[in-house]
């Protein structure tokens, strides 16, 4: 046992597949073999062998959810839910992608519905109420995860600088309204207008665009 | 035609810097199996090399560990042999340890149900309609709370915590997900797609099935701990005790949604119930014998007042209102 995490620490560290970036065909193809000593921990060491997944991939996971749901806490939530299962579930099992695929994919996932969420939960009953609901609609083009993050950030760059500060304290950081309030010096009713004001334009942005895909689950086909 | 997708097109595109036309191109390649590896491969890349922030990752691994152990509770964790961890984790040390895990676990415990669950709440008097993530669409009744997980639910769960009275319509999910409804009275009734009515308030908890299908379960060692209910079926628990019987209108025990309240032969002590649960009335019947009187049909009222007026004309009796306090008494001639 000692062995298996002894044998992996020599190649764990910051490893990415080194494919040939010029060859995708062949890069795509491949049978991810970075993974392998993951693999081997997993099947002999389950819990071992989620940590490693976790040194390698949770703060990609965090960061790039984070840009989706915009809440640190949120984010490492969401991905934290993802390794947990991965090993009470015994995904590892069954998955044939590498593990990186499926952390990943599940990771867009997750964000994705938890922002449809947050965008429709503060609407009125009559909006929401539709029967084509289903939690498994998802975005049927990859792109398309990427539009949605990217609006994400250009709905934050369209607040006023004061207003995106005191947000990303809050949203971000987590901050209480009072600790943003000492920290900037200012009233704690200033903070919650700046916020409600701040979250209330970027829900506007984003529903604009997003709103009846969002809220459907209807992505129109390409 | 088609240009290669390489890893700095990715990361043009991963950072927002490709035009439309790459990413259409994008999108075409990407539909094809064999290249979903690349393609999350020069995403963790991109991502490590623009992070958003920087995650605490050990801490991350420790909350893991102890999510492990807290599962298997019985089975030593196997914490990697580090010999200067070792001997820091001497005996004494071990219940300080042990007591500031049990500390950080109850305090996360405790935020937990902040941080995870929404809760729907109506006040006395109220009745709103939600829909929920999953689709399925609850009403509740005056004085009732629901408590529905924030994150995944639909998604690997679909538990919910009732207290007081609900109607639910319940969606059926693409992957037969399960909804539970559990009650404060150690009762879960499992759904399997269906509109039925849950009641769990301080002294009972009753159920009535609509459509479809659903299992109540007990825990072990209470007798009947599973049970299927068909549609009007009633079941109804007080304590130990639990009850089944049909009935032959089940849409009746929805009534209130509409406002509408239906008494078959209640006696007045059980509607002065119903004040107290729906509106918060505190009510007072001044002479013993009027508490056995019962009322029969369907009244609606929109608010406490139209409801006292309905009884009292329809049991001759006098209802007098003061602030939260009802009097019910036998009408002087």
């Amino acid at each position: 046992m000692g062995q298996a995490s002894t044998s992996f620490q020599q190649s764990d560290g910051p490893v990415l597949p080194h494919s040939d970036p010029d060859d995708p065909q062949a890069a795509g193809a491949m049978p991810s073999d970075d993974e392998f000593f993951i693999r081997k921990t997993l099947e002999q060491e389950p819990e071992r062998g989620v940590e490693l997944l976790y040194s390698r991939y949770f703060q990609p996971l965090c960061t790039h959810t984070v840009r989706f749901v915009g809440s640190r806490e949120v984010a490492e939530d969401l991905v934290s839910e993802i390794f947990y299962q991965f090993y009470t579930e015994q995904i590892f099992q069954k998955i044939t992608s590498s593990y990186r695929a499926y952390l990943f994919k599940t990771a867009r996932n997750r964000a994705y519905n938890y922002l449809r969420w947050e965008l429709s939960r503060k609407m009125p009953l009559e909006e929401t109420d539709h029967p084509n609901w289903q939690e498994s609609q998802l975005p049927d083009a990859i792109t398309q995860y990427e539009e949605l993050y990217q609006d994400v950030e250009k709905a934050l760059n369209t607040l006023p600088i004061q207003r995106r500060k005191i947000y990303l304290l809050h949203q971000f950081e987590g901050k209480r309204f009072k600790e943003i309030a000492g920290e900037l010096q200012i009233s704690v009713r200033t903070v919650e207008v700046q916020i409600y004001r701040a979250s209330k334009a970027i829900r506007q942005l984003l529903k604009e665009k997003w709103l009846i895909s969002i809220l459907f689950g209807l992505f129109l086909p390409k | 035609m088609n240009f290669p997708i390489t890893k700095e097109l990715l990361s043009d595109y991963f950072g927002g810097h490709a035009s439309a036309l790459q990413k259409r191109q994008i999108d075409e390649w990407a539909t094809k199996p064999e290249n979903e590896e690349f393609f999350y491969a020069c995403l963790v890349e991109w991502e490590l090399q623009h992070p958003q922030y920087a995650v605490d990752v050990p801490a991350a691994i420790e909350q893991y560990r102890r999510f492990v152990a807290n599962r298997s509770q019985n089975e030593p964790v196997i914490l990697p042999a580090e010999p200067a961890i070792a001997r820091f984790w001497s005996p004494g040390l071990r219940w300080y340890g042990a007591a500031s895990v049990v500390l950080l676990l109850l305090v996360g415990w405790l935020l937990r149900s902040e941080i995870r669950y929404q809760t729907y709440a109506t006040r006395p008097g109220e009745i709103r309609s939600w829909v929920l993530d999953d689709g399925s669409r609850v009403t509740l009744n005056a004085n009732s709370s629901l408590r529905v997980p924030r994150i995944g639910f639909g998604n690997y769960s679909r538990e919910v915590r009732l207290t007081g009275e609900a109607e639910f319509s319940v969606t059926h999910t693409r992957n037969d997900q399960q909804f539970v409804v559990k009650t404060d009275q150690s009762l879960d009734v499992v759904v399997l797609g269906t509109e039925f009515t849950v009641y769990s308030r301080a002294q009972r908890t009753q159920i009535v099935l609509n459509r479809g299908k659903i299992r109540i379960q007990r825990p072990t060692g209470k007798p009947a701990n599973q049970l299927t209910l068909l549609p009007g079926d009633q079941i109804t628990v007080d304590g130990d005790q639990l009850q089944r019987r049909h009935v032959t209108d089940p849409e009746q025990y929805a009534a209130w949604k509409d406002h509408r309240f239906v008494f078959d032969a209640t006696p007045l002590s059980q509607i002065a119930k119903l004040l107290k649960e729906n509106y918060g009335l505190t009510v007072e019947i001044a002479e013993p014998e009027i508490a056995q009187w019962t009322v029969s049909g369907s009244f609606t009222a929109t608010n406490a007042n139209e409801l006292l007026q309905s009884l009292s004309k329809a049991l001759d009796v006098q209802a007098v209102r003061r602030g939260n306090k009802v009097t019910f008494s036998a009408r002087t001639e």
